[in-house]
């Protein structure tokens, strides 16, 4: 996916401040990290700030990597802090305006539990990201913002023809565990697959 | 951190799939055994609703809002502005839209006709854009508007959190991601006033107490009460709504457009009426209203639309495409024999850039065009009939031959 041929190719031409390194780096592990601060501060502006300054630390401090997991664990630890700091803050900022609600900062335990759901996710978000295009886009609107086949039909300028006859051909195609745990509708898969094989069946919707 | 705690990650999400190893079921079984939170983490992800809400969250970090501003960071590298990593992220997937575009621009062509994709035919192969055709691409607008409540109070909707709010005739506001809801249960005393306000690259929804729902496009505004009260029901707007009115006889719903008055009792229909548009246009899907303004007034039916002509003469237009006039609503441009002035205003607000003409043709515009869309993807289609050429400086686009 990326223009690198290995991890350590892409850790040598972070540290040299290679521009298109630190993008990928950042495509890498934005939403998950965004993801894992929310889980700790609760909100989703402070965890996108946090995470921006963690990235813009690492385009400043140019730290060494030996592996991309020790890269990880440096954005990883680097926001936690961030949004532990975060809390302390907001705690005193709370108390002093004698509101009631207590913040306490949540135990290690509890922040490693963040850590493995945000990996978890982040490797069925992935999943979905690495179908093709037509594909991809229906079973996102689909199963991420829960819309109608019709609704995706009309979303996406696309008409469905002739789905009925071909079903069992496209079904065998897709073995992610998506069909397998049930978390699509068959009528949804069918007809992304059918996209998949046919492109005749992409009729423009006017 | 502990690598471990990836790993476990790892295990579960290959769970989900269906893909673990013999030997990963059982570290997996231990780990879950370890402690009940970890049971409980793992029902829940293995539950479809929260998976998809998990996901949806996910989905909506602003990627690349964050990497607008980190990248004013970066070190400069070769003078110019190509480090655009979304290259090569996104390089397979915009491929495809390209694609996808293609047939989109199979529709758009000369004067008054359509060219239509013969069903039976592959799309026409197109010759891949170079990737950095564009240089300062301009994702689409977002939900997002600005409450202004009647203590003063200014409430920025941006789309990403919910919050309830409370005026001070005791009505609560729900304002969630792309709504804003009120509620006729909780109100008392006399009727209090709220603006939303949507700005350009912006749209948003308001639920009224009534149960009325309008959509707001971008550079528009809505004043209306909290909760209304008397015998009739009246809000003020600018800029381009859409009006879904709950039915009572009872109450007259009124809109005010500048200066102009739509009476409804309970019906569907779109104001447009932008500053920088020449004529007020009002087009009716359902029901019935009458528009007055000056004295005079028309009352039309569904597939018609009032106009108000910038001297202030009121006509009605018969067979109107609503489908067309409604087409933002459905997150859609819609083209029909537009000109290319009309075709940038609605680009304009929408991706909240100035326009400057070096040459305008005189051709017309048809077609569709999904709004969801970068603003390179719209100057592709657009290019694509060989008329009109675009060049992008930071908020500046310049329409050339």
């Amino acid at each position: 996916m990326g223009s690198f041929s290995g991890d350590m190719e892409l850790l040598n031409a972070l540290k040299q401040g290679d521009n298109t390194a630190f993008g990928q780096v950042y495509r890498l592990y934005f939403r998950q990290l965004c993801y894992f601060s929310e889980r700790i501060t609760g909100l989703r502006p402070v965890s996108e700030d946090i995470v921006m300054e963690t990235f813009a630390r690492l385009l400043e401090n140019h730290p060494n990597f030996e592996s991309l997991s020790g890269l990880r664990s440096w954005l990883f630890a680097g926001t936690r802090n961030a949004s532990l700091d975060y809390l302390r803050a907001e705690k005193r900022h709370r108390a002093s305006h004698n509101e009631i609600k207590f913040l306490s900062p949540p135990a290690e335990e509890e922040i490693g539990l963040h850590l493995v759901r945000s990996e978890a996710i982040r490797a069925i978000y992935r999943e979905i990201e690495n179908l093709p295009y037509p594909c991809r886009q229906i079973v996102k609107h689909s199963f991420i913002d829960g819309m109608s086949t019709a609704e995706i039909a009309e979303a996406m300028g696309l008409a469905y023809q002739s789905i009925q006859n071909q079903k069992s051909r496209g079904v065998r195609l897709l073995k992610t565990a998506l069909i397998k745990n049930d978390l699509l509708s068959p009528a949804i898969l069918v007809a992304c697959l059918l996209l998949l094989e046919e492109k005749s069946l992409l009729v423009p919707f006017v | 951190m502990n690598e471990n705690l990836f790993y476990y990650g790892e295990l579960l999400a290959k769970h989900l799939r269906g893909e673990l190893a013999p030997a990963e079921t059982g570290e997996l079984n231990a780990w879950l055994a370890a402690s009940p939170a970890h049971r409980a983490l793992y029902e829940e992800l293995l539950s479809k609703d929260s998976m998809a809400a998990e996901l949806r969250k996910f989905d909506g970090y602003d990627e690349e809002g964050i990497w607008e501003k980190l990248r004013q960071k970066l070190p400069a590298e070769g003078g110019s502005d190509r480090v655009i990593p979304t290259v090569h992220r996104v390089y397979f997937w915009k491929k495809y839209r390209w694609m996808a575009a293609a047939s989109i621009v199979l529709m758009l062509a000369a004067g008054s006709y359509f060219l239509f994709l013969r069903p039976d035919k592959q799309p026409v192969a197109v010759t891949e854009p170079e990737p950095v055709r564009f240089q300062n691409d301009i994702p689409p607008g977002t939900d997002k508007a600005v409450l202004l409540m009647s203590d003063g109070r200014q409430v920025m909707l941006d789309g990403k959190s919910a919050d309830q709010l409370l005026e001070k005739d005791g009505s609560a506001i729900k304002a969630g991601e792309s709504i804003l809801t009120y509620d006729e249960a909780y109100s008392s005393g006399e009727m209090v006033y709220n603006t939303l306000q949507v700005p350009r690259k912006g749209e948003f929804r308001l639920s009224l107490s009534d149960g009325t729902q309008v959509r707001l496009n971008s550079a528009s505004s809505i004043h209306y009460p909290t909760v209304f009260k008397g015998s009739e029901r009246k809000v003020i707007v600018t800029g381009e709504t859409y009006f879904e009115v709950a039915k009572d006889a009872s109450k007259p719903f009124l809109v005010e457009v500048n200066g102009a008055e739509i009476k409804v009792l309970g019906t569907h229909f779109n104001v447009n009426a932008y500053a920088n548009e020449a004529v007020i246009r009002t087009t009716l899907v359902e029901g019935s209203v009458t528009v007055s303004n000056n004295g005079q007034a028309v009352t039309i039916k569904p597939g018609e639309q009032a106009r108000i002509t910038e001297n202030g003469n009121l006509t009605v237009a018969k067979d109107i495409n609503t489908d067309k006039e409604l087409a933002w609503v459905n997150g859609f441009f819609h083209f029909e024999k537009t000109g290319i002035e009309s075709v940038m205003k609605q680009v304009e607000r929408w991706y909240d850039v100035q326009v400057v003409y070096e040459d305008k043709t005189t051709q017309t515009f048809n077609g569709k065009i999904p709004k969801k869309v970068n603003v390179s993807d719209i100057f592709r289609i657009l290019e694509a009939t060989g008329w009109v050429h675009f060049r992008i400086e930071g908020s500046k686009v310049t329409v050339l031959k």
